[in-house]
């Protein structure tokens, strides 16, 4: 008779161990490229060490991600984000000289603002990590403001702006309600 | 003259500036939290011309790439250092450890 | 002489105020100081090796870049509530 098999949970821990695999040999080929760029040199012995060390450092990097203590899966669509974050960079740079000029005309004439931003701090996850930490990047690499703190309990994105500027662009529109500025 | 030697001189001079301003600006200004924001121009943008400069200089030689890598890793490590350094001192004050207002 | 070198010269220049800061200042002044002053010695490292066409002082500047990240961190984490 014949028996049926259910692998219903089969396939997907193919799947998994596919998706390990080909990030790990991913990485692998990627830090072997950084070893050989950073050499400069095709000799054998230099491609065998370079592999061993690729080696090592992608089992690493996999094991810490399977252990979870690395949470970070960014949308390829964030990306889009990095021509304003340029512009940001250039226009900030002229804000703070201008701050500058004008601190050193009337000293104590310049001081900061602590302020705290609504955001939607979201979970542990992959996409949320990411999320927090790109944001987090994105608005502390612009020179005029930077990020002190994200509280999860009150839902706030505490930052510090040099001059008061435009809070909007720092947390894209259509992710947060309208938001609020308390000066503390 | 060629072009290129002029391109690589004014990116020098616009990273030597950068870097100084800043460097005038951790000094003047008057507490911890307002110095912090000249470090985020002394790392992003002086790094990225001078690469740029050597770049032009020695294309993508070992000493392009190299140059290139440092650039990159000091602008992604400013957002890491400037966020650190503020929880800090925010930490310390919340604490009342110390007064960066002082 | 060359004007890498000339660069390196003025921007060594900018360890006098960071040091200024670093002595006279509050510590957590003085981190920042710190930070800046890693990057500079960062950049100088850069403009040193360009000037002197010496391959290995890039590499300097790439472990000084990864070491300052990390010392930067580990003072910026003690001084929370250790220090």
């Amino acid at each position: 008779m014949p028996v049926a098999f259910d692998d219903g949970v089969v396939p997907a821990a193919r799947r998994r161990v596919r998706a390990r695999l080909a990030f790990g040999l991913g990485l692998w080929v990627a830090l072997w490229g950084v070893w050989l760029l950073l050499v400069d040199t095709l000799v054998p012995i230099e491609l065998v060490a370079g592999a061993v060390a690729a080696a090592i450092a992608a089992t690493v990097a996999e094991a810490v991600r399977e252990g979870g203590y690395v949470r970070f899966s960014p949308r390829l669509r964030w990306l889009g984000f990095v021509p304003g974050l340029v512009i940001g960079v250039l226009r900030d740079c002229g804000v703070l000289t201008v701050a500058l000029w004008r601190e050193i005309r009337r000293p104590g004439s310049q001081r900061g603002l602590l302020i705290r931003l609504p955001f939607a701090y979201g979970d542990q996850g992959g996409r949320d990590s990411a999320r927090r930490a790109l944001v987090n990047m994105g608005v502390t690499l612009t020179p005029n403001t930077y990020v002190l703190d994200l509280d999860p309990e009150a839902g706030v994105m505490v930052v510090h702006q040099l001059v008061p500027g435009d809070l909007d662009s720092i947390v894209p529109k259509r992710r947060t309600a309208p938001t609020r500025r308390t000066v503390t | 003259m060629s072009p290129v030697t002029v391109v690589v001189d004014a990116l020098l001079i616009v990273g030597v500036v950068v870097e100084l301003v800043c460097c005038v600006g951790i000094v003047v200004m008057r507490t911890a939290y307002d110095k912090l924001h000249y470090t985020g121009p002394a790392s992003i943008v002086g790094p990225l011309a001078f690469a740029l400069a050597i770049v032009l200089r020695e294309a993508l030689s070992q000493a392009g790439i190299k140059a290139l890598l440092v650039a990159l890793l000091l602008i992604v490590a400013s957002p890491v250092l400037t966020h650190a350094t503020a929880r800090a001192i925010y930490i310390r004050e919340r604490d009342h450890v110390e007064d960066p207002h002082s | 002489m060359n004007v890498w070198l000339i660069a390196a010269g003025a921007l060594l220049i900018g360890l006098i105020p960071c040091g200024i800061v670093i002595v006279r200042r509050p510590v957590l002044e003085a981190l920042i100081a710190l930070e800046l002053a890693s990057v500079l010695n960062t950049l100088v490292l850069l403009l040193l090796a360009e000037g002197f066409h010496r391959g290995p002082f890039f590499d300097l500047a790439l472990v000084l870049a990864l070491l300052s990240l990390a010392g930067g961190l580990v003072f910026a984490r003690l001084l929370e509530r250790w220090i």
